[in-house]
């Protein structure tokens, strides 16, 4: 009996045990499958900066391991989860990490707000040069973008100068809605009919990282075989237009202000016919219009025999005749008569007799006296640098040292720009050169004197080797010191036949400013479109996707652009500023900022038409650092009025109107149009 | 008519294989050549319409470029060929010419070239990219006969030098080759886009003993040269300086070169040149010396006119000579 009961004994404990083993392996499937059975509610919200308010995009949002979400470039997300209380993870890189606790009803949650405090991770920071950080990435975003632009110079092989000149890109916003839309300038066949070329393009900025090519539409699809183009608001009405630079007659499109363009360069007077390349706005006269200067390259006849001389050419060489085999033609300013029209005052302010061959051009203020100077770059031919005296200009490029190169050459100089490129409240000048010429960085000194400190800033070696076309002086990772881009591409499709180791395609090139005065190339660890090799020409920099960060734009000789996104400028604070004209011309251009931000002091002007044959986004960014607030900004109008601001928070868009006060924008992306 | 047929065989092969070489993605041009050339000797009173080296001819160059290729492997690179139809007064028959003809592979990763044909051999004084229709011959022709030749060659980079060495026939610019020839020839200098660049090379090889002769003579060469551009392509100044034996008979030379194009006119060139070569050092068997002064017009059309002055030392078996030479060039596409 004892015997039978220890064996029943025994037998249901086994049972049991085995019962309560299968149990236990079964529960969570249960619990599984209860959860799977329930129907998913949504919840949405959006993740902010818990100081600014800034939406952050690409937050990461956990409810389990195989259960989240990233947030939108708005801040966004939305999410489907199942009834009941839930513990949600957000995170993102620089932030601190937050965790709550959430109960969802069967109805879902439509307004939850998770506010980030920033928060330097603590990992290993990154060193280059002299200085360690965490350096931004350039991703290439052109197809996802919806970009299929194709740039054209005709049946290859390139056979003459005019087909490797071109083309440029320029940012500016056409339809007010506080976002860059992009225009790209494309070039042609040579031997076909206008209704057989392709077109220039309009992307119209979305503002969801995407474009909508809207050239037809707009009315802009210029068949002229272009080279490059600036936009800026002439007729002081509100609008952007944009003057488009050809090999043959330049256009100029008035915008209507409801989507579409008229062209109207003939009656207004600037319908060049010339070989226009580099082209820029400003008000040199500072009448409150903006007028403009035409760089005009060679005088080039397609069809006619070369006029060859044997500098560039030589005898026999298997490359097509180059700059030095043809006469210069002279550049035009046109002044803006202010009721439509313009008026070509060259010899009347000094710019000619001095025919030169153009390519780019860019105006500043480099001797601070309120009114805008003008550098133009000349192949092979000495720059100009025209001091303006109160609407009289007086070429002192010999003098200042910026006429030739530090070998006292001539150089094939391309792009320019203006910038003060170490904080020191002085304009400096950046001028990209071709092969075996450096590019040039000169530092201004005071009076009309520029020194040549290209070597002293380590940007010498590593850009001797590339014709250099686009260049850039841009604070691409906010630390408030400007770095700069080049963009690079040799001018002979056969290069690599005839010479050690060139090739036609060249790698583009980032150079990170190390705050002391030098640069350090960068390009290696800043994505993969560095490593890469393109025929690149014009160049131009915006905050496409208003996220604090400045974004590039690249057109490639016979190819593809490169949209490229910046992925993580803005961990750096930043602030974005929008000067409105009211005496002075609409878009400022011409307006000088200065902006303090602890020990970091910077200054920046509005331009229009920079780089090469190109135009940035207008708006003047400063990167701030670790600061998160301005202490003081000052900006001068070219009216001459001055104006003064203190304590600004970081992270937000700041539009000053002339006379009127200022504006600011929490949050760039709402693309919401500053009136 | 055999050498004509092996010829223009050798150049359908070529063409040929460039065009199935070209479906992969490759850019080509094509360019063609004119030279009149005229040379008047004071000594012998007369008028030679086919001056040697540069004969009277027409001519064009293929120049094929391919795509990219892929890191780690030789990939094909280039094409060239450069070839002139001349008329040989002496034979009476049209001449095939080879100028370039060679197939290029490289390894992309690190710019490693091999190259298969007829080329310049590298030594002594090589440009960055050849300019056709040169008048002023470089010191190999009085040295050698050539400075082109058939074989294979490898380029590369070592450091800050690039070097370039080639082994080839010894048949000059000639088609057939004959038993018993071979040449070893290697540059390392600074790479051509410095402004200042200097290399030496050697030469190593069997040869015939002279340009009309079977019979065969071993050479060796040591060399050394310099270039130095000056606002390059303004003043271009260049020297070389050669020694050496053949079979035991001490050889040696030099060449100075000073290019200037006109600043202020820059259609206008001024050329200068002496080179000098010697057999049997110290006391010279044979002597050659050549002074050369010249101007070069450019004109429209893509073509050159150049004018030049060479004077002819007399030395053991060469009489003193002017002459006069006259060239109408044009090379284009």
């Amino acid at each position: 009996m004892t015997g039978s009961l220890y064996k029943f004994t025994t037998t249901v404990t086994k049972t049991g045990a085995l019962f309560g083993i299968v149990a236990l392996l079964w529960l969570p499937g249960l619990w599984s499958n209860r959860i799977e059975a329930a129907s998913p509610t949504v919840i949405a919200g959006r993740v902010l900066d818990a100081e600014t308010g800034v939406p952050l995009s690409g937050a990461n949002i956990a409810i389990s391991d195989s259960l989240g979400t990233i947030c939108d470039p708005d801040g966004s997300f939305s999410l489907n989860v199942p009834p009941g209380v839930h513990q949600v993870t957000v995170s993102i890189v620089g932030y601190g990490q937050t965790v709550q606790e959430i109960s969802v009803p069967d109805g879902g949650l439509d307004d939850l707000v998770f506010r980030l405090e920033v928060e330097l991770l603590p990992m290993d920071e990154t060193v280059v040069g002299r200085l360690k950080m965490r350096l931004p990435v350039f991703t290439d975003v052109t197809r996802e973008a919806g970009i299929d632009f194709q740039h054209v110079y005709g049946e290859s092989p390139l056979r003459n100068i005019l087909q490797t000149t071109g083309s440029g890109v320029c940012f500016f916003d056409y339809d007010g809605d506080n976002f860059q839309d992009f225009y790209l300038v494309n070039e042609g066949y040579l031997d076909r009919e206008a209704t057989e070329q392709p077109t220039n393009a309009l992307y119209r900025n979305n503002g969801d990282g995407t474009f909508t090519d809207v050239t037809a539409a707009a009315g802009v699809g210029d068949t002229g075989y272009g080279m490059g183009c600036a936009a800026a608001d002439y007729d002081n009405d509100g609008d952007m237009d944009l003057y488009v630079t050809n090999y043959g007659p330049n256009a100029l499109y008035r915008n209507e202000a409801d989507g579409t363009f008229v062209e109207v360069g003939v009656q207004a007077g600037i319908a060049d016919s010339s070989w226009s390349v580099g082209t820029g706005w400003a008000d040199y006269d500072n009448d409150g219009y903006l007028d403009l200067f035409v760089g005009n390259y060679l005088d080039f006849e397609l069809w006619s025999p070369t006029v060859r001389n044997l500098v560039s050419l030589g005898e026999g060489y298997r490359m097509y005749p180059g700059p030095r085999d043809y006469e210069g033609q002279p550049d035009r300013l046109y002044r803006n008569s202010g009721d439509g029209t313009f008026t070509d005052v060259s010899e009347q302010v000094g710019l000619n007799p001095l025919v030169a061959k153009a390519m780019g051009c860019g105006f500043g203020d480099y001797d601070s006296d309120g009114d805008m100077d003008l550098f133009v770059s000349n192949d092979r031919t000495p720059n100009h640098l025209y001091r303006n005296d109160e609407g009289r200009f007086t070429e002192v490029g010999l003098w200042a040292g910026v006429a030739y190169d530090e070998a006292g050459h001539e150089s094939g100089a391309m792009s320019v720009n203006f910038a003060d490129y170490d904080n020191d409240g002085l304009m400096d000048l950046f001028v990209t050169n071709f092969i075996f010429e450096y590019n040039s960085l000169w530092r201004y000194v005071g009076g009309d004197s520029f020194v040549d400190v290209t070597v002293e800033a380590d940007l010498a070696t590593s850009t001797f080797s590339y014709v250099a076309w686009g260049g850039m002086v841009f604070d691409y990772d906010n630390d408030g010191y400007l770095d700069i881009y080049v963009a690079n591409g040799h001018v002979h499709e056969n290069i690599d036949v005839l010479s050690e180791g060139f090739t036609f395609a060249q790698p583009n090139q980032l150079f990170h400013s190390d705050g002391d005065g030098t640069f350090t190339e960068v390009s290696s660890r800043s994505g993969a479109h560095f490593i890469d090799s393109q025929v690149s020409r014009g160049v131009a920099y915006a905050d496409y996707d208003n996220d604090g960060d400045l974004d590039i734009l690249v057109n490639n000789l016979g190819d593809g652009p490169n949209l490229l996104r910046n992925d993580g400028g803005n961990r750096e604070n930043w602030l974005v500023v929008q000067p409105i004209g009211g005496t002075s011309n609409r878009n400022a251009v011409g307006a000088r900022i200065w902006a303090r931000a602890g020990q970091l002091e910077m200054m920046r002007e509005v331009h229009s038409g920079s780089s090469y044959l190109s135009q940035d986004d207008m708006r003047l960014f400063f990167g701030l650092g670790t600061h998160r607030r301005v202490d003081s900004l000052r900006i001068r109008w070219p009216s001459g009025r001055i104006d003064s601001l203190e304590n600004i928070a970081a992270n937000r868009l700041l539009i000053l109107r002339e006379g009127e006060g200022y504006v600011e924008y929490p949050s760039l992306s709402t693309g919401s149009r500053p009136n | 008519m055999r050498s004509t047929l092996i010829a223009f065989s050798q150049i359908a092969l070529l063409v040929l294989g460039s065009s199935l070489l070209s479906a992969a993605g490759s850019r080509s041009l094509l360019h063609r050549e004119l030279n009149l050339a005229v040379l008047y000797s004071r000594r012998d009173a007369n008028l030679d319409f086919h001056p040697a080296p540069l004969f009277s001819s027409i001519g064009f160059e293929h120049l094929t470029k391919f795509a990219d290729g892929t890191p780690g492997r030789l990939n094909p690179d280039a094409t060239d060929l450069y070839v002139q139809f001349a008329y040989d007064p002496l034979d009476d028959r049209l001449e095939t010419r080879f100028r370039d003809v060679w197939i290029r592979f490289v390894e992309p990763a690190s710019g490693f070239r091999v190259r298969l044909g007829h080329f310049d051999i590298p030594f002594g004084l090589n440009p960055i990219a050849e300019p056709r229709g040169v008048a002023l011959q470089p010191l190999a022709f009085f040295d050698l006969g050539f400075k082109k030749d058939w074989g294979l060659s490898v380029q590369g980079e070592w450091q800050n030098f690039g070097y370039e060495t080639a082994a080839t026939t010894g048949m000059g610019d000639k088609l057939r080759r004959r038993r018993g020839r071979y040449l070893w020839t290697g540059r390392i200098g600074i790479p051509t886009y410095r402004d200042v660049q200097y290399g030496i090379s050697s030469l190593y090889g069997v040869l015939p003993a002279s340009s009309l002769s079977r019979e065969l003579k071993t050479s060796w060469r040591l060399s050394m040269d310099v270039t130095y551009l000056y606002h390059e392509p303004f003043t271009v100044a260049r020297g070389e300086l050669t020694f050496g034996a053949d079979d035991g008979t001490t050889v040696g030379g030099f060449l100075l070169r000073l290019n200037q194009i006109i600043p202020a006119n820059p259609k206008w060139a001024i050329e200068t040149q002496m080179r000098a070569w010697r057999t049997g050092l110290p006391a010279a068997a044979v002597t050659r010396t050549e002074g050369v002064v010249g101007i070069r017009r450019a004109l429209p059309y893509l073509l050159n006119l150049r004018l030049h002055w060479r004077h002819y030392f007399s030395s053991t078996g060469i009489r003193e000579d002017d002459r006069i030479f006259v060239q109408i060039y044009y090379y284009g596409y």
